[in-house]
């Protein structure tokens, strides 16, 4: 085959080869500016986009600006302000510290900057088209940078070739400013497309507001805390708000958007089987962690970072989010009761304040730091807690890529199951219960499947293996070939989950072993749901593949509905469900648990 | 019909025959016990859910044939409520009137002509077997019947006489266990059924008390067990006897071939105190998870060390001077399972056999008749 002599690229292929790197479509442009304009300080940044960004992207900011001599420079590659030395890599404060965005995005654009320091009197312009300046020259502007990236990939068709519909792309553009917005509730952000504003998001004090401005819901619960030098703040919404695939879930690593391989399954596991198949909470959990303690440097994006100790990171999220799924009720959804909204939030009030009688699951409490040892498993309490907008005493504003991650002052007063009297059941499926101000209803079968769930969780964490009953002889399945194929694909993962196949025949699958604690379900139906289960979870992400096999095998293991316990029974789940971080959800996503204020009854007998 | 029954003996036989009655089926009728009275001096009573039948055959004096039908529990709640005595059940239309001193209550009744035929007895070969010995099968055995319905098979106890020997077999899949004894009487026949746990259950009901005899027969898909009862024993005079029937549908597939799954060998052997090791199993799976009871047996030359380990609870471990002389070998157990044999059987010493850790392993009592095998489980 003919082959070109080897030759060193001309500057201006390497930028384009460089660029696509950095510059994958409109959203990285996006991306990079808005984070440029960030670093520069800005408190206020404007975004402006035409026909999904490939005609124009304008971002404006109020930041430090360029000085006149200054501008050009910017443009040259590894040309940054933001770090010097190699060592300054760990310690990067600023979203930018390569120096390749501004010359990647010219490479492939025409670009007019508009810059100003307030020192300056006049400002800047600089014209450059495909990464050659074509203009430069002083002009009056205000104190701040304002960029226009217009046609990109003119002279990359390629490129475009590979963009989607404008709305497509636009969309890809406000995502990636909100991604930048989450954590920076102190900047303000408004963006259009086509002339139309799209997002508006103006300045807050606190991340809550942020986040909830975003998401345009209250059902959020905040948690945060620390472990091992991980700080951990969490900010979500309940299994039922859950949506398919990780979209609506920001996570952060000091301030930076993340797409991580330890942080996303930690999440998900943490909400532990409460969430439906392959899905992920909506809302935002941001890691801060000691400089050094991860590289940002591992991905053109940036939008991977590489944990010197993933387990610690992995650890610390669980935890912290994991109690707070364990005491966290978001709402009463699944019993179909409408929800009473409150006319004012509700302040730091004493628990004896009399309140108007609600249901007592709409509210939203912040979940006491995480003690030192494994808490006491604890009901939600009824009192009154602070919504999440009110800022707590003492907590400082955010900082700049610097998460206010001070524990919290715990508020809540919980309510121990034993503390509780069992009063009997209801149609052999609600154990009731009785608080001294509520009525507390369990659903006795997703509370057993609750508690095998975490047992059989915690088993596999503990050992990486679920302990597995054998048996005395196969038993033996006749599927189709390709079924067995299947089924013969899936036999180490079932194989970790106590459940033991090989093929035994062309069409033939044999069972060999059972998961102990699962012992007295029938292998046959065991396997048919566990490959259901994991195929199910394969379509989804990965990470939840697992939560969703154990979630299946729980119900297996689980009483069902309808069958009268004894009281030594009820007893026994009772301490089950004590001796785990309660959630207040099944596995599959339905609350364990629900509560009725005597209030509410005697209201409802128009009585009191 | 009119009739007068002692109160004891018709509380004793509707407590033997009223549980049968299946009071949540959609067959109203199926919830009453039928009283016939066809005798002059006996009632029978009976009660069926369709796939148990319980009959007695009670001593009265019938001054009126005819049968009726009336809800179970509520006569047994009537008549045990009484004073002792004679009872008198009289129908008048569609309702039996139940009488005693000066106590009447009328209970709504369904006509008899509505109930199930009963399975007829006429023409069975019955063989007699001892009921204490019939129980201790049942004990050694029914602890282990599967109740995955997915395998209906196992979903039974297999019964079987091969003319010297009577056998009962039961295994969940995990463990099976068999026992087997010697029968003296000439001319016993072969038979072998799968009888459905709940069948065993009330079979063993039925067996448990007293001593004696107890006639078996088997037929068309069905077991009948027949035992006599006194009922009544008033000094200077015959004791008065109930007849009491049981039949029970059998499941009508096979029981897998057991002695295919008992291993015929096995690499060590080891005798050990029944009782000791049974109290070390106990104490030690406390710790156990509380499901799966798993426990690991570590035996080395001269002693059985059992031991746990949860990981979020704590660990747990006894150790078992025992009869062994080998190598050393670590392997896992349901504790339940091995606890469950080891509590039926009486022997001073049992005998474990076994040979690796992913292999079954056998108990047996010394004197032979019982054989266990249980599954091992990895921990
Ligand atoms: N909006 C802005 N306001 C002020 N200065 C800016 C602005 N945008 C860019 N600069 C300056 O231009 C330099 C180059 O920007 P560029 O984005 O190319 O590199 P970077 O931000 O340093 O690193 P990275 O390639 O990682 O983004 C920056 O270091 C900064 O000094
Ligand atoms: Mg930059």
């Amino acid at each position: 085959m003919d082959r070109h002599p080897i030759e060193v690229l001309s500057p201006l292929v390497a930028d384009q080869i460089a660029a696509g790197e950095v510059v994958e479509r409109p959203s990285s442009v996006v991306k990079e500016l808005v984070e440029n304009a960030l670093d520069a300080g800005a408190t206020k940044i404007r975004l402006d986009i035409e026909a999904g960004g490939v005609r124009r992207i304008r971002v404006l900011d109020d930041g430090a600006g360029l000085a006149a001599d200054e501008v050009k420079t910017a443009f040259l590659r590894h040309a940054t302000s933001k770090l010097r030395r190699i060592e300054d890599l760990d310690d990067v404060s600023t979203f930018g510290f390569r120096g390749e965005a501004l010359p990647s995005i010219a490479a492939v654009s025409r670009i007019s900057v508009r810059t100003r320091t307030r020192e300056d009197i006049e400002g800047t312009l600089l014209v450059l088209q495909g990464g050659r300046v074509v203009e430069q020259r002083s002009a009056g502007c205000p104190v701040g940078t304002e960029i226009e990236v217009a046609d990109l990939f003119f002279n990359t068709p390629a490129r475009l070739k590979f963009l989607k519909k404008e709305s497509t792309e636009a969309s890809h553009c406000a995502e990636a400013l909100v991604r930048l917005a989450a954590l920076r509730p102190d900047v303000g952000f408004t963006m259009s497309h086509a002339g139309r504003t799209v997002r508006n998001l103006s300045r807050v004090e606190r991340v809550e507001e942020r986040v909830m401005a975003m998401f345009g819901g209250e059902h959020l619960v905040r948690a945060q805390g620390e472990e091992a030098g991980v700080k951990v703040l969490a900010i979500l919404g309940p299994p039922e708000l859950s949506r398919a695939g990780a979209g609506s879930l920001y996570t952060f690593v000091n301030g930076r958007f993340v797409r991580d391989k330890t942080l996303l399954p930690a999440i998900a596991q943490a909400f532990g089987g409460t969430l439906q198949r392959g899905q992920y909470p909506v809302g935002l959990v941001a890691i801060d962690m000691p400089p050094g303690s991860f590289d940002v440097n591992v991905h053109p994006q940036k939008t991977e970072v590489r944990f010197a100790e993933p387990q610690a990171v992995f650890r610390a999220a669980h935890r912290v989010i994991g109690q707070m799924v364990a005491s966290a009720v978001w709402s009463l959804g699944s019993l179909g009761l409408r929800v009473k909204e409150e006319a004012t939030p509700l302040r730091n009030e004493p628990p004896s304040v009399p309140r108007e009688p609600t249901f007592g699951f709409e509210e939203h409490r912040l979940v006491p730091p995480p003690p030192a040892v494994r808490p006491e498993p604890v009901l939600p309490a009824p009192s009154p807690r602070p919504r999440v907008t009110d800022p707590p005493p003492g907590e400082a504003p955010p900082q700049p890529l610097q998460l206010g991650l001070e524990p919290q002052p715990q508020t809540n007063h919980p309510t121990r199951l034993r503390d509780l009297r069992y009063i009997g059941s209801a149609r052999s499926t609600f154990l009731l219960l009785e608080a001294d101000d509520e009525l507390v209803i369990i659903d006795q079968h997703a509370a057993h499947e609750r508690v095998t769930y975490e047992r059989l969780q915690r088993e596999l964490t503990a050992t990486g293996r679920l302990s597995s009953q054998r048996l005395l002889t196969a038993v033996n399945l006749d599927l189709g070939p390709a079924e067995a194929d299947r089924i013969e694909e899936l036999s180490e993962q079932l194989g970790r989950h106590g459940l033991e196949v090989s093929r035994t025949g062309p069409d033939r699958i044999g069972i060999h072993a059972v998961p102990a604690e699962l012992a007295l379900s029938s292998p046959a139906r065991l396997l048919a749901d566990m490959v259901l289960a994991l195929e199910e979870g394969r379509k989804g992400s990965r990470s939840l593949d697992e939560d969703h096999l154990l979630a299946t095998m729980a119900c297996h293991g689980s009483i069902r509905a309808g069958k009268q316990l004894s009281p030594a029974e009820v007893t026994a789940l009772l301490s089950q469900m004590e001796s785990i971080d309660f959630a207040g959800h099944c596995p599959h996503g339905r609350p364990v648990l629900t509560r009725l204020p005597w209030r509410e009854l005697e209201r409802r007998v128009h009585r009191g | 019909m009119d009739l007068t029954i002692s109160k004891q003996i018709l509380s004793i036989a509707l407590q033997r025959t009223a549980g049968i009655a299946d009071r949540k089926s959609s067959m109203q009728i199926l919830a009453n016990v039928l009283i016939d009275a066809t005798m002059a001096s006996s009632v029978r009573l009976s009660a069926t859910d369709l796939k148990l039948y319980a009959s007695g055959v009670l001593p009265a004096q019938v001054i009126e044939t005819g049968s009726v039908t009336v809800a179970a529990k509520m006569i047994h709640d009537v008549v045990k409520s009484l004073p002792e005595g004679e009872v008198r059940l009289r129908t008048d239309n569609d309702q039996l009137i139940v009488s005693s001193g000066r106590a009447k209550f009328k209970l709504l009744a369904l006509p008899a002509d509505d109930f199930p035929r009963l399975p007829e007895t006429e023409g069975l070969s019955f063989f007699e077997v001892e009921t204490g010995l019939l129980a201790r099968m049942i004990d050694q055995t029914s602890f282990s019947i599967s109740t995955d319905d997915t395998r209906p098979h196992l979903n039974g106890a297999l019964f079987q006489g091969d003319g010297k020997k009577l056998r009962m077999v039961t295994t969940d899949g995990h463990r099976l266990n068999k026992v087997e004894h010697k029968v003296e009487e000439a001319g016993f026949y072969n038979f072998s059924m799968v009888i459905p746990q709940k069948g065993i259950m009330e079979f063993k009901r039925m067996i448990e008390e007293g001593s004696g005899h107890c006639k078996v027969a088997a037929q068309e898909g069905q077991i009948f067990v027949q035992r006599e009862f006194d009922v009544e024993k008033v000094e200077g005079a015959e004791p008065l006897s109930a007849s009491f029937l049981l039949v029970s549908k059998l499941i009508d597939s096979d029981f897998p071939n057991y002695d295919q799954v008992i291993p015929s060998s096995s690499e060590r052997v080891v005798i050990a105190p029944r009782v000791l090791f049974l109290e070390a199993l106990r104490r030690v799976s406390v710790v156990s998870s509380d499901r799966t009871l798993g426990v690991k047996f570590q035996l080395v030359e001269g002693s059985l060390e059992v031991m746990t380990n949860n990981p979020s609870v704590g660990e747990g471990a006894e150790l078992v001077d025992v009869t062994y002389e080998g190598e050393k070998l670590v392997i896992g157990f349901n504790a339940r399972y091995i606890i469950d044999a080891l509590s039926t059987l009486t022997d001073d010493e049992i005998k474990l056999e076994v040979s690796g850790p992913l292999d079954p392993m056998v108990i047996k009592d010394m004197s032979g008749g019982f054989v266990g095998v249980v599954m091992p489980m990895r921990i």
